[in-house]
């Protein structure tokens, strides 16, 4: 099983939909996946028509391994499954903050459900927190949506800095450029100095496209209803270089 | 989860219906209807419908539908025809990796399916529940299968589901496949025959015999068709244990009259030997390249070249033998024969069949045991092949009479002999093997400039075989051992000691 996290430290960078379509994605090529929203704020749960989880209350969630796997709900298509963002989790850093050895919790959640998916995906809230923590801990690849203006330059150089103090291997993070518009002189500057400095940075781009706001609409993924619009390819093309990296 | 219901197709029930009843916030959304002609396939032994398997084809698609389960599978391609390992690899194919490698598939009824798909929506109109609905046609018949699938997370929507539709049909209990009064043919080559342990030996050893001719004739359709190669060695294996009875069963016949009966049904088998044989080539076609090193390949592409050639020619011959109505007077004249009690009785033939049964079982366990007693590193390959022939007829005796012992024990006894059979088996053939293919290699034309060449390849699976055979004859030792315990010898003499 491979855990990836799907994670920003900046808001509104199109991290939801990266989650969702790369989630989609991958149960497409065959993986069974599991997208789990950890994002109080993200709506991966909207986007899949699924309501957030009862079940799941906020003492409950590393805890009772049983309560966690029986929030997990099928989407509608095959290979994909999901754990909606219950609204108490908002204060769930604060919680994770308080409970000891918190750093192992999210590692013992995960492996409950472990044998039944090869994927297990987690839109992530977008600040540094013990969560974010405990996800940098436990995942093997981490995703990094990042449109190329010099504010999102920073909070990358921010990430890669705690990462350094804080000894998490780096080379799990795979940034990539979100909602690009090419025609834009700074956007096209800034990916260019930006592939000098990390070139970690994935090939393929996400370009800024009415097809990702109409997720909103449709509520559902971009590669069931814009398919062969290049947006969609890209997300395939950006799965294609996480799943190399396996 | 899945509940699967079967249905009588003029069953008022329809998708439509469940949807219509449906109360808020549930709704029914029909995502496919087609209507197509498909063809069931099975095995000749029918090991998919026995497991409650369908595999269904249509033009360039195959659809599984797992009765017991209720779980369906789809993936493009056909399997017509075709053995496992030609079934392209996909979510059918990985369903049905328990299938016999030898076995082809074949239409068993071709049939007019109406195939309808649902999602049971919640307000949000998010799928909480799937229901696929199939309506067979087939000839004057029809029959329907609704499945219901749940989807994880969503196990009161589930039961909404289930009591709607509970509430609109019942399950009609009978399978699919006899509501629609499709044979699937019942073949059975390993039947237990119905006897009586005290009838007169001369009646059970006709119905043994009358059995086993039947089964050799239901292989003959698909040995001309050329099937699968399974129906050849069925055939074979009906007649050989034929032959065993008439052998085996001594005094049961007139010796002249047994003399004759070897002779008619070795007449019969002869003319499909050396096709089995080839059929056995060709089978183990990758193991033999997989014995020697692939710079001696050409040869043995020369060799099988042959074989594939000479087994075209031959089938044609075998087949045209087959259809060839004398052919199927004598062997139809066989069996009336039999059935009718016409054969010559020898002296025993008064004997009941218990009695006789276990004097047999017995004298051929005990010769079993005094030749491998006398094994050892320097016993010649003959002797082993002669205990290999006795521990073939022990072992057909035992299958022949198994329903006159009590089953669990007998089944042991036979379990136990089988491991040292197979030992034996295959050393026998990879003695046979050795010397086939230096007849093979005797007999190509010295002129032909490719001999080097085939020389080389065969003088290397020649040495291979040979060291492999040395391997299985130093297993036969411990086998015998293994079989030669005093509990499997209190248990032969128990179960076969007349007064038992």
């Amino acid at each position: 099983m491979k855990i990836i996290a799907c994670y920003s430290n900046k808001g509104g960078v199109g991290k939801t939909a990266t989650s969702v379509n790369l989630a989609f994605a991958a149960a497409q090529h065959g993986y069974k996946t599991l997208l789990c929203d950890l994002d109080p704020q993200g709506a991966s749960g909207f986007y899949f028509r699924v309501k957030p989880s009862k079940k799941l209350q906020e003492q409950s969630f590393f805890k009772d391994v049983d309560k966690f796997t029986s929030a997990i709900k099928a989407s509608d298509y095959e290979n994909l499954d999901l754990l909606p963002a219950n609204m108490s989790f908002r204060d769930f850093d604060i919680f994770l903050a308080r409970m000891k050895n918190s750093r192992s919790r999210l590692k013992k959640a995960l492996k409950a459900v472990n044998s039944e998916y090869d994927i297990i995906l987690l839109d992530c809230p977008p600040n540094i927190s013990r969560l974010s923590e405990n996800v940098f801990k436990v995942a093997d690849h981490i995703i990094v949506p990042v449109i190329p203006t010099t504010l999102s330059e920073r909070t990358l150089e921010q990430l890669y800095d705690f990462f350094k103090e804080n000894k998490f291997q780096k080379k799990k993070i795979m940034p990539f450029f979100s909602m690009v518009q090419q025609q834009k002189r700074l956007h096209s500057d800034t990916m260019k100095r930006l592939r000098k400095l990390y070139p970690s940075f994935l090939d393929s781009v996400i370009p800024s496209s009415t097809d990702i706001e109409k997720m909103g609409i449709h509520r559902a993924p971009v590669l069931t209803y814009a398919g062969k619009q290049s947006t969609a390819k890209a997300y395939n093309t950006i799965w294609k270089s996480i799943e190399k990296r396996f | 989860m899945n509940t699967i219901y079967t249905l009588p197709a003029n069953s008022s029930l329809s998708l439509k219906k469940i949807g219509k009843a449906f109360t808020a916030p549930h709704t029914l959304l029909i995502t496919e209807n087609e209507q197509e002609k498909i063809k069931l396939l099975d095995t000749f032994d029918s090991e998919l419908t026995s497991s409650g398997k369908l595999l269904l084809e249509s033009e360039e698609r195959l659809l599984l539908i797992d009765t017991i389960s209720g779980t369906v599978f789809s993936q493009p391609g056909n399997a017509s025809g075709l053995c496992f390992d030609g079934i392209e690899p996909g979510s059918v194919q990985s369903q049905i990796t328990s299938l016999s490698k030898l076995r082809a598939l074949i239409p068993i009824a071709t049939m007019a399916l109406i195939r309808e798909t649902a999602c049971m929506l919640d307000d949000e109109e998010k799928t909480v529940a799937r229901l696929h609905y199939y309506v067979f046609k087939y000839k004057k018949q029809s029959s329907a299968l609704l499945i219901a699938s749940s989807l994880r997370g969503y196990d009161s929507e589930f039961v909404i589901l289930q009591n709607t539709i509970q509430s609109l049909a019942t399950d009609n209990q009978a399978s699919l496949l006899t509501t629609l009064k499709i044979d699937t043919g019942n073949y059975n080559p390993k039947p237990d025959v119905a006897l009586d342990p005290a009838a007169a030996i001369f009646q059970s050893a006709n119905a043994i015999i009358a059995t086993f001719i039947k089964i050799a004739r239901q292989n003959e359709t698909g040995i001309i068709a050329d099937i699968d190669t399974e129906f050849l060695h069925d055939y074979r294996v009906s007649l050989r244990k034929v032959r065993s009875v008439i052998s085996l069963f001594k005094g049961v016949y007139s010796s002249d009259e047994t003399m004759r009966l070897k002779q008619e049904f070795a007449d019969l088998m002869q003319i499909t030997g050396r096709l089995r044989d080839l059929d056995v080539y060709l089978l183990e076609r990758d193991y033999y390249y997989s014995l020697v090193p692939s710079s001696t390949h050409t040869g043995l592409d020369i060799m099988f070249n042959s074989f594939s050639e000479e087994r075209a020619q031959l089938h044609k011959t075998v087949r045209k033998a087959l259809k060839n109505k004398q052919y199927k007077m004598h062997i139809e004249t066989l069996a009336a024969q039999c059935i009718e009690n016409r054969w010559l009785k020898g002296e025993a033939w008064q004997q009941s069949s218990h009695q006789f049964s276990c004097s047999a079982i017995l004298k051929r366990y005990k010769k079993v045991c005094s030749i491998a007693g006398s094994i050892g590193e320097s016993t010649p390959d003959e002797d082993i092949h002669e205990l290999r022939i006795h521990c073939k007829k022990l072992r057909y005796l035992m299958e022949f009479f198994t329903p006159l012992f009590p089953i669990k024990e007998i089944k042991i006894l036979i379990k136990s002999l089988k491991i040292l059979q197979d030992n034996l088996g295959k050393f026998n053939d990879l003695s046979v093997q050795q010397r086939s293919l230096a007849d093979f290699l005797h007999n190509f034309p010295q002129s032909d400039d490719k001999i080097l060449k085939v020389a080389e390849s065969i003088g290397g699976l020649i040495a291979m075989l040979n060291y492999l055979q040395k391997k299985e004859k130093e297993q036969i030792m411990a086998n015998f051992l293994l079989f030669d315990s005093e509990e499997t010898k209190m248990l032969f003499h128990e179960l076969f000691s007349p007064e038992n």
